[in-house]
């Protein structure tokens, strides 16, 4: 009985911790994601501007 | 790309995050656990035969438990005032984890020291010359009772502790990333 509650409490604890440290991590973790798309995906179409620019 | 000096881009702060969390792990989660396998070893080493939940069973773990959760907690309250919702919800499941551990410990320890009081209360009657042959046969049978009915099962004990133990170590690496991402 003791070991159920405390397994509970300590499993529900647990868990919202992790939810409320996941929202602002998976947020930071888009951003990131974001960040280097954004930066390759420049670079990219910088090269095809480029070598557009070379066959005209 | 340009970024502005005074603002860290996602992907460093996610790093500092996770060395933040990684350096806590490391030296207060294993350094905290170190007694506990310390007095293991020892024991055993003493060729007595024991077993990891008779280390547990004073409640140490819970004690250790209670320190891993309140380190989290004061780093989290220096911080600044952003995300204070979140704050709040990691901030008082570690003080939950922390409040529950701490009950734990001293029912735990109190168990012990009454165990040890009765022990040598049961031994004092015993090794007592003036003691009568029927007080020394109800120390005796008293003293029997008490080993044969523990007050409490180890094995119980070091489950619940390593249930809280687990509880906080994941509140207290949440309550860290928290703290290191207001840094």
């Amino acid at each position: 009985m003791t070991e159920n509650l405390v397994l509970s409490l300590s499993s529900f604890a647990a868990l919202i911790s992790v939810a409320a440290v996941i929202v602002p991590l998976v947020d930071l973790a888009r951003k990131a994601y974001r960040d280097f798309r954004g930066t390759s995906g420049t670079s990219k179409s910088h090269d095809r501007a480029q070598s557009t620019d070379v066959r005209s | 790309m340009d970024a502005d000096p005074g603002q860290r881009r996602p992907a460093q702060t996610l790093g500092r995050v996770g060395a933040a969390v990684a350096l806590w792990l490391t030296f207060s989660v294993l350094v905290g656990l170190v007694p506990i396998l310390l007095g293991y070893a020892r024991m055993e080493s003493r060729a007595n035969k024991v077993t990891v939940a008779d280390v547990i069973a004073r409640g140490e773990m819970a004690l250790v438990c209670v320190g891993l959760a309140a380190g989290p907690l004061g780093l989290l309250i220096g911080t600044g005032r952003k995300r204070v919702f979140l704050k709040i919800v990691a901030g008082g499941m570690s003080f939950f984890l922390a409040a529950l551990s701490a009950g734990y410990s001293s029912d735990l320890s109190a168990n012990e020291l009454e165990k040890n009081l009765e022990l040598s209360s049961f031994l004092q009657t015993l090794t007592d010359d003036r003691a009568d042959v029927d007080a020394r046969k109800k120390a005796l049978g008293d003293l029997t009772r008490l080993m044969n009915n523990p007050h409490a099962d180890k094995n119980v004990i070091m489950r619940n502790s390593l249930y809280l133990l687990c509880g906080t170590v994941i509140s207290g690496a949440a309550c860290v990333a928290l703290s290191e991402l207001d840094a």
